[in-house]
């Protein structure tokens, strides 16, 4: 799960302060897992650092949480990269796979498009691992099917957020509410 | 290609082209028109619009007989249950097509029995259709469908009614021998894992065919076109 | 429940619509076979149970004619006219209110005669001198259908003086007769007729069910579905009941239609060698009201019954067992039948039929029945084994998987076949010993009788006198075309003949009395013939060679009813010569050689109007006549069954066609996707119809084979020598051949169904 790339991709929706990108992250990917705070802005320092988003201004009241961080052409570059491109097909994907189409839909990129890709990339790697499966050992046989069955259950989801994209748009848009005191005006969409 | 029967669009201008030896898996969701698109191309329907070319000739622009014809010596079907005759045997079945062709009955026996070996099915000639389990009987299908040697084998879901073992069985043997033989494989599925024995695959989506074509496949259009 | 079983039946889909029509005209067509066959039986008993006037008894009148009122004198006798009879009646009312017999307003008076409409125009059409002169008087009126059994029969009632007809010995008669005639033959005819019933309602039974069979197979999945959503099986029996009764009902409602367009011709057919009035053949209503009710029924029962067998369960039909083989101990029956019925032929003498003969032949039909499924097993696979390609493998294995099936839909067809045969082969023997080779060389002479009987009477010799015979001899003899033979009685005349006392006699009354009293002749002959009349008779033998008459035994020749025993010959070289002087002799008898019909009955006429009534015993008719007569009993019956069979191969070849749709709609997927994978409908098409004929061959073959043995075991066993060995005549063949090619048709228009049912195109259902 890359959290710095998830950050920057939630940034890029508009500026956002540290702490109601913590709030953001947990609400949609760590429902488990709360972020702590020091991961997170020691995640937007490095972000800071590596040029891929800009610190503003400090607000009055002590704390790292009260500054805005911006997104610079660099971060938004990245996230896009990260967005067009298939995650390495393997088990326990099931994070990241959400959070790429998750990030789509708020960003106003072709979700179907990106599982589309995914899509192929999985058959792909199952392809491999079926060709293992009929000449390997059985060891690495029982490895191949318990690779299989877990990309089986990727692409079964896959499939099933394929077909219900439009619902999940829906409420990815509808729980971006706008916020209390944002002197900024909506956030461009970066289309596609 | 497009088709519709009667108010019902199945192919809204679906284009696909399998080299020969590849094995392609066509997947999709129900009602994508996965089928028809195996239908069209196997010759069992004409498309409304559009074309079909096997082997540098257009199939669809050939009378009933001809594709019938076509059908039997130079295709190989596999269906997902239900194409066995009940009352014939194993044997009986396997040899059907080659009596057809007007093979001595000596020979098709003889080879039947080869397949029938060659599939696993050691000994079960004699035994009629309706007492073989799920996966003999899928087996004894293809038999039939590979005796006479086709260039091609249509599957439609040939592992829809069985178990994950017995798919793993039947799909070994199909991909083994297909190999082997250099014989081209179109297969309907919506089985990934099923998909997976295949070279490539081809997803079908309201009609239409979504991925691209291999790149042997490619070549060989501009092949033709030239 | 009721409403939704009638909305599946009507409204399930063009192809149920089809299933539907299709049933609903297999249906029809047997309902109107079975109309035709109760409407003629309703003619045949229509016309067996009218009043049979010409029973009436009555008081012999001694020549007296005492009027009184309430009594009339009454004669009957029969006539000829080209091979037909003519029922007269003499009449003469002996006072007012005399009994009035059926079909008239009033009594013929003297010179006056009624005539049925047939005879009337016969009478038009006809010269005079061949039938006309035989009646005196004028016609006045038609007879009424009342007095007649068919619109083909020959009556007159002709009325007279009552002095004129006391004096030819008429009986006082003072009721005439109402109840039914009395024939030996109906019972016969009515078994025919139950046998005919029989034969064409046991495979429309079968075809009932199989239709309904049919039906139901493809509705099997619905049924399954319905089932699952919970329906009880005694909800669906329902269904399936009003399902089948729907289509039986139409088919009984078109069988009614067909058979409304076939009755004119049925009407005026005479299957049964006599016509019946056309108001009689019908099937009435209580015949309507019965098949209407009857057949829905029936079919709703057989619908149930195969409900049953094929036992559905939530989850679908169960899957389709193999059932064991028939196995080899089922020819049994057949083979200890035939034994039988050989053995009892072995022991048949003269007297007797031999007692194993009967259940012999009862064990073979019953044992044909059983070997069926084992014989169409074996043949299958004999057929498999001789014939290459997919089409026989394919038709072969289906019979050698389930025979019992096929071979229930021609179990009729076997044993139809089976009679069939037996009385094609055994009728021309039967007609052989009738129609002998002498009955046949007397085939054209006209015999006429003057006498009481042979030997004479205690009164002395009978016959015409020695005048009145030469008169009538030489008016004979200007006949152009006829040669005349006369028979003189051996007795001389001792004393005046009295007045003979003969009794008139009823319908094909026989008065022949053999072997008579009276003056005791030593030689034990009793009449005399001219050699030269004999040389003329060829087939009665010769004299010694130089002699001018001889002394011969005529009894047989003059009185008897049987050809067979009536033409055998009467004379050879031991017979005792006599003298040629016939002039004091009293003629017995004349026998006519006629060249032509026309003769014949100028012949006849003549002697109907020149000699006395009182002489003759019968009405004077040729020997091929009389044959005639013995054969149309036995042309009856196997004219019946000939029918019978016609009607089962018919019914058996919709059955046919019946079952193998139902075959094809149990085998739909596999042939669809055998066409799918190249198989052409040709092939296909070759094995629905070797499923269908290879049964109906079979059984037909064994049948027939079987039944023509015993025939021709029968005629060498039974018959008298030089009967030739059974050969089935051109009829049997014919009636074989329509029923099979019909049969055949049948099945072949189920071969777009076929074509329909397995369209490449089916295969989107999945």
């Amino acid at each position: 799960m890359s959290v710095p790339l998830t950050l920057l991709g939630l940034l890029e929706r508009e500026p956002t302060h540290g702490y109601d990108l913590k709030r953001d992250y947990d609400a949609y990917f760590g429902r488990d897992k709360p972020l702590p705070f020091g991961q997170v802005y020691a995640t937007l320092s490095r972000l800071t650092r590596d040029g891929k988003a800009v610190a503003g201004e400090a607000e009055p009241g002590a704390g790292p949480d009260r500054k805005r961080y911006v997104i610079t052409e660099l971060g938004a570059a990245d996230v896009d990269a990260w967005l067009s491109e298939p995650v390495m097909p393997e088990p326990h994907l099931q994070t990241v796979l959400f959070a790429k189409v998750v990030l789509s839909l708020m960003l106003g990129r072709s979700a179907e498009h990106y599982l589309d890709i995914q899509r192929s990339a999985h058959l792909q790697r199952m392809r491999e691992l079926t060709e293992i499966r009929r000449t390997a050992t059985t060891v690495d046989a029982l490895l191949a099917d318990h690779g299989l069955f877990h990309l089986e259950a990727d692409l079964r989801w896959i499939d099933l957020t394929s077909a219900r994209l439009n619902a999940l748009a829906e409420m990815v848009g509808k729980t971006d509410e706008p916020r209390r005191d944002n002197p900024f005006p909506q956030s461009p969409h970066r289309g596609t | 290609m497009v088709k519709s029967f009667g108010q019902t669009p199945a192919l809204r201008g679906a284009s696909m082209s399998v080299a020969s030896g590849e094995i392609v898996a066509v997947m999709g969701p129900s009602g994508s028109g996965k089928s028809t698109l195996l239908h069209c191309l196997a010759g069992i329907f004409t498309p409304d619009s559009g074309e079909v070319w096997f082997d540098g000739q257009r199939l669809d622009q050939l009378s009933e007989t001809k594709r019938t014809e076509l059908r039997r010596t130079a295709f190989g079907f596999v269906f997902q249950f239900g194409q066995l005759v009940p009352e014939l045997t194993a044997a009986d079945n396997i040899a059907l097509p080659l009596l057809l062709d007007r093979v001595r009955r000596k020979e098709a026996y003889q080879r039947a029995e080869s397949w029938l070996s060659r599939l696993d099915l050691p000994g079960l000639g004699s035994r009629r259709t309706g007492e073989l389990s799920g996966g003999q009987a899928q087996r004894v299908a293809l038999a039939r469908a590979l005796a006479p040697r086709p260039k091609v084998i249509f599957a439609d879901e040939p592992t829809g009614s069985l178990d994950s073992l017995a798919s793993e069985n039947v799909m070994e043997l199909l991909v083994g021998i297909t190999r082997e033989e250099g014989t081209t494989v179109v297969l309907v599925t919506h089985d990934v894992r099923v998909g997976a024995y295949a070279d490539r695959e081809a997803i079908v989506r309201d009609g239409r065919v979504t991925t691209p074509d291999s790149p042997a496949s490619s070549h060989a259009q501009a092949e033709v076109a030239r | 429940m009721l409403r939704f079983g009638l909305q599946l039946s009507l409204r399930s889909g063009r192809e149920a619509l089809i299933r539907l029509i299709v049933t609903a005209v297999a249906v029809g067509v047997g309902a109107a076979l079975l109309f035709c066959v109760l409407a003629d039986y309703h003619a045949f008993q229509a016309s067996n149970n009218r009043e049979c006037w010409e029973c009436t008894q009555g008081v012999p009148a001694s020549g007296q004619a005492k009027p009184a009122p309430g009594t009339e004198l009454w004669t009957t006798s029969a006539d000829y006219f080209e091979g037909q009879t003519i029922e007269r009646l003499d009449v003469a009312a002996l006072g007012p209110h005399a009994p009035l017999p059926p079909g008239i307003s009033r009594l013929p008076g003297p010179g006056q005669y009624y005539a049925s409409p047939a005879l009337a125009t016969l009478l038009r059409t006809v010269p005079r001198d061949e039938l006309g002169d035989r009646y005196p008087g004028r016609l006045i009126g038609t007879i009424g259908d009342k007095a007649l059994t068919g619109p083909d029969e020959l009556v007159i009632f002709i009325g007279h003086k009552p002095a004129q007809l006391a004096a030819t010995g008429a009986n006082v008669v003072t009721k005439i007769a109402t109840s039914p005639p009395e024939q030996v033959w109906s019972h016969y005819f009515r078994y025919a007729f139950a046998v005919g019933v029989l034969a064409v309602l046991f495979p429309m039974l079968i075809l009932v069910g199989t239709a309904t069979r049919l039906a139901a197979a493809r509705r099997e999945e619905r049924y399954a579905a319905m089932r699952l959503v919970g329906a009880t099986p005694r909800q669906i029996s329902v269904v399936a009941s009003i399902d089948a009764m729907v289509s039986a009902l139409i088919g009984v409602l078109l069988g009614i239609g067909i058979f409304a367009l076939v009755q004119p011709a049925l009407a005026n057919a005479s299957l049964i060698g006599t016509r019946y009035f056309a108001s009689e053949v019908t099937p009435t209503a209580a015949g309507y009201l019965g098949m209407l009710i009857g057949v829905p029924i029936v079919s709703a029962i057989a619908a149930l019954l195969s409900l049953r067998r094929v036992q559905i369960s939530p989850l679908g039909v169960a899957l389709r067992v193999t059932p064991p083989a028939p196995s080899a101990w089922r020819v049994l029956p057949l083979l200890i039948g035939i034994g039988l019925f050989v053995g009892g032929l072995a022991m048949t003498s003269r007297q007797t039929i031999g007692g194993p003969a009967y259940p012999g032949l009862l064990v073979t039909m019953v044992g044909l029945v059983i070997a069926g499924p084992w014989l169409t097993a074996q043949a299958a696979r004999l057929f498999a084994r001789l014939v290459k390609g997919p089409s026989p493998l394919l038709a072969a294995r289906r019979l050698a998987d389930n025979p019992r099936a096929a071979f229930r839909t021609v179990t009729g067809l076997v044993l139809a076949v089976f009679l069939g045969t037996i009385v094609a082969g055994l009728v021309p023997a039967v007609n052989a010993t009738t129609a002998t080779p002498s009955a046949n060389g007397l085939s054209n002479v006209l015999l006429d009788t003057f006498g009481g009987g042979p030997g004479g009477g205690p009164f002395g010799p009978t016959g015409l006198s020695p005048q009145s015979s030469a008169k009538l001899l030489s008016q004979l003899r200007s006949f152009n075309g006829a040669t005349t033979y006369p028979v003189f009685n051996l007795q001389q005349s001792r004393q005046p003949s009295g007045p003979v006392s003969v009794k008139p006699g009823g319908r094909g009354g026989r008065r022949g009395r053999k072997g008579g009293g009276g003056a005791p002749q030593a030689s034990g002959y009793d009449s005399i013939i001219s050699c030269a009349s004999l040389k003329g008779l060829a087939v009665l033998g010769q004299c010694a060679p130089g002699l001018k008459a001889v002394e011969v035994t005529a009894s047989s020749l003059l009185y008897s009813d049987n050809p067979t025993f009536s033409t055998q010959p009467i004379a050879n070289a031991s017979n005792p010569a006599v003298s040629s002087n016939f002039s004091r002799l009293y003629l017995e008898a004349v026998l006519i050689r006629v060249k032509n019909s026309a003769t014949l009955e100028r012949v006849r006429t003549f002697l109907d109007t020149h000699t006395s009534q009182a002489g003759s015993a019968n009405p004077p008719k040729t020997y091929g006549e009389a044959v005639q007569i013995r054969l149309a009993y036995a042309d009856t019956v196997s004219r019946l069954v000939y029918i019978a069979v016609a009607l089962t191969l018919l019914v058996a070849g919709c059955s046919l066609a019946v079952t193998v749709g139902g075959n094809l709609v149990e085998r739909k997927r596999p042939f669809t996707l055998l066409r799918v994978s190249g198989t052409p409908t040709a092939t296909l098409y070759r094995v629905v119809l070797l499923e269908a004929i290879l049964p109906l061959a079979a059984a037909t073959v064994v049948a027939a084979g079987t039944a023509y043995g015993i025939s021709v075991l029968t005629v060498n066993r039974m018959a008298p020598a030089g009967t030739p060995t059974p050969t089935l005549g051109h009829v049997y063949y014919a009636t074989m051949g329509v029923g099979l090619l019909i049969s055949l048709l049948v099945i072949l228009v189920t071969m777009p169904v076929l074509g329909r049912l397995t369209a490449p195109g089916n295969v989107r259902f999945e």
